[in-house]
């Protein structure tokens, strides 16, 4: 099913829809937050690395243009190549270039959720390049045709039932559920790609400025293949994604590696410097980098600018109960969760995306766990808050508010609407609860249970207490 | 786009002042107390084992040098990818397992695409390879690789078995402390490379695997030993 010509609302109907796939994301979602709390219990210097990690953010993107030229200066000293890719198009041109002058005919990648929102792999296909995701969440994902549900675990909404499926049908190998042994078919069957590919395509998790330095961070170590076996190694890097030294380099390392699985450390942090140097026994003879702009020099000049200083740990996507609940598919972009949410709509546009920014309870969950403290909240309310002025809100909401703000401000009438709403849906709860509701109301009742109002409302509490026990 | 274009549109968009916190000073450096590297071996080990990976500690470069072959005979390896004598803390090792029998097999990569792939797919069934290492991390177990003339980047990553030689001298306390000792650290390399363990994965219903790409094992020999 193409996800993409669904409404938000078909898509979020579809994933309620499908339990296995909801209770996969919510069982993973909920492993990932507890692993991280342990990491953290273990690791008291968190809360202080947190606090220097928004400094070093903060002070990146504030002044992005001076970093980006330092950094830019120095991939060029150590012998790359930087283009600067103001969209999508540019981005994808120059990649399709590169792989015609080279005489690429495979490519092999490892994860990069930037290369997933340009859809730098349609456009390579369609100039005749074989590519293959080396990530095996991203393998599976690309034999499944299927988009990733997590920017992290891009499979977390598989069994391993469904792998061993899928690999026995597309890989003809014989069904196996076992971890272990659909790793081993995976590790076979990349190997030979790896060591005959002629590019290798990789994202960036920090460039540092002072050195052009490009960090890159692996568990299965698919990262460090794609950058050294193939003769061509192409970087692709959101514009934002710079630090300025390699000592906060080792600040925010710790910070979004605990973030995202709490590990202390991933298996691989990489740190690439220019392409393979004279001497040096291996190593790709040549290093592109593409920085990329597509829409993030706009989201600087929006109230929501400050989502430009997330480090992509899916920390927010982990503990938000919307994720728990509706997985990643159902936001239809490559972004979801509370950050999807935001940066969606701030780098494509409100007019396509408008619904994304109510996908939230406002719980603060996601300010709360987000390790450079991005005030999601506050920018989901600011987008709310440009959507419906630009009338993106539908009829009924927007009816249904007008009715509610005309009852809200008289409060003899709120208070009446009070007081029914407290008899009726007490005479429809069974036990306090109400599981279904009748006609129009039932979509709210469908996946979730609500409560009775209680017999005496909150006013009438306050003036008994006022009254007689607590007189102030 | 060109570069003056792309940077002009943004700074243009800074103008605005859109971001919570104007934050044009770096955080204040951080300061850490002295250490002592041999304090750390035990911390080092226990992370180390937690992440997968087994270390042996010896007290003499004979010993290191045993416990090598010993792992080369219990693989029934006759042969193994690694760095040069001269980046090895254990002086004259290749030559030694040379005459025990396991012989290092040069992995040096040439430039033309069709000899490349060639070397690339020789190497592919050598069992183990062989490192020395820049430093390593305590409160991780992490080791710091730093890879150039005569120290390959493929011997840490191609085979499923790495052995890599740390000295005790050469512990930190974090990476911010191994960064604070070595600033050009990622200057000096095309690649340097802070390794946690052996290749893994939870991809797969959060089960972890290991050896999904990089090694699957990953032995770490900690020589605490004077100079020799």
């Amino acid at each position: 099913m193409n996800m993409a010509n669904l409404t938000f609302h078909e898509r979020v109907s579809d994933a309620l829809a499908n339990p296995a796939a909801h209770q996969a994301v919510g069982r993973g979602a909920r492993k990932f937050t507890a692993n991280r709390a342990q990491a953290v219990a273990n690791f008291p210097q968190m809360d202080a690395l947190r606090d220097r990690a928004r400094l070093i953010r903060a002070r990146t993107v504030s002044k992005l243009d001076v970093f980006l030229a330092e950094f830019a200066d120095n991939v060029e000293a150590n012998g790359g190549c930087v283009f600067w890719a103001q969209n999508a198009a540019d981005a994808n041109d120059y990649v399709v270039k590169l792989a015609g002058a080279g005489d690429v005919r495979q490519v092999v990648k490892s994860k990069s959720m930037v290369t997933e929102e340009i859809e730098l792999n349609h456009a390579l296909e369609a100039a005749g390049v074989q590519v293959v995701e080396s990530d095996l969440g991203e393998f599976i994902i690309q034999l499944a045709g299927e988009k990733p549900s997590h920017i992290i675990a891009p499979v977390l909404h598989k069994t391993r039932a469904q792998v061993g499926e899928l690999f026995q049908e597309k890989l003809n190998t014989p069904y196996t559920d076992d971890p272990f042994a659909l790793n081993d078919i995976a590790r076979a069957h990349l190997r030979d790609i790896f060591l005959s590919a002629d590019m290798g395509i990789s994202g960036v998790n920090f460039g540092v400025a002072e050195s052009g330095t490009l960090s890159l961070v692996t568990n299965e170590g698919n990262g460090r293949f794609c950058t050294t076996t193939p003769r061509i190694h192409v970087a692709l890097m959101g514009m934002e994604r710079l630090v300025p030294t390699l000592a906060d380099l080792a600040t925010m390392l710790p910070v979004l590696e605990i973030s995202a699985t709490g590990q202390g450390l991933t298996v691989y942090n990489n740190l690439i410097t220019g392409p393979r140097r004279p001497g040096e026994p291996d190593g790709p003879e040549e290093l592109h980098v593409v920085i990329l702009d597509n829409g993030r020099s706009d989201a600087l000049a929006t109230e929501v600018a400050e989502i430009l200083y997330c480090i992509r740990c899916g920390a927010c996507m982990n503990i938000c109960p919307v994720y728990r609940s509706i997985g990643g598919h159902a936001y239809g972009s490559v972004y979801p969760g509370p950050l999807g949410s935001v940066v969606t709509p701030a780098l494509m546009g409100l007019d396509q995306w408008h619904q994304l920014p109510h996908a939230s309870t406002l719980c603060g969950a996601c300010k709360d766990i987000c390790p450079v403290r991005i005030d999601i909240p506050r920018l989901l309310l600011q987008l709310r808050d440009v959507s419906s002025r630009a009338d993106h809100s539908p009829a009924w909401l927007k009816t249904g508010m007008r009715i509610y703000g005309t009852i809200a401000q008289r409060p003899g009438l709120f208070r009446l609407g009070m007081r029914i709403g407290s008899v009726a849906t007490r005479l429809l709860a069974k036990k306090g609860w109400l599981n279904t509701l009748p006609p129009p109301l039932n979509g709210w009742t469908d996946h979730r249970a609500f409560h009775a109002l209680a017999k005496k409302s909150f006013r009438q509490l306050w003036t008994e207490r006022k009254t007689t026990e607590h007189p102030l | 786009m060109n570069r003056r274009d792309f940077l002009s549109n943004v700074r243009h968009s800074l103008q605005g002042n859109y971001l919570p916190v104007a934050q044009s000073q770096a955080p204040p450096v951080q300061s850490f107390s002295s250490f002592d590297p041999h304090d750390l071996a035990a911390q080092f080990t226990e992370r180390a084992l937690a992440v997968k990976s087994e270390v042996h500690q010896v007290t003499s470069h004979a010993a290191g040098c045993q416990r090598v072959r010993d792992i080369l005979a219990q693989h029934q390896a006759t042969r193994f990818i690694g760095w040069r004598d001269e980046f090895l803390p254990i002086q004259g090792l290749n030559n030694e397992l040379a005459q025990r029998g396991f012989q290092r097999q040069d992995s040096t990569i040439p430039n033309e695409p069709a000899d490349r792939r060639e070397t690339h797919l020789a190497l592919s069934d050598v069992p183990i390879g062989l490192t020395g290492a820049l430093a390593g991390l305590a409160d991780t177990g992490s080791l710091v690789v730093s890879c150039g003339d005569g120290c390959s980047r493929l011997s840490s990553l191609l085979p499923p078995i790495h052995i890599a030689l740390l000295e005790t001298r050469l512990l930190f306390p974090t990476i911010a402390h191994f960064v604070q000792a070595h600033p050009d650290a990622a200057r000096r390399t095309s690649n340097l490379v802070f390794i946690t363990g052996p290749s893994r994965s939870a991809d797969i219903e959060q089960t972890m695997t290991l050896g999904v790409h990089g090694p699957k094992e990953l032995h770490v020999i900690l020589i605490t030993a004077d100079h020799e």
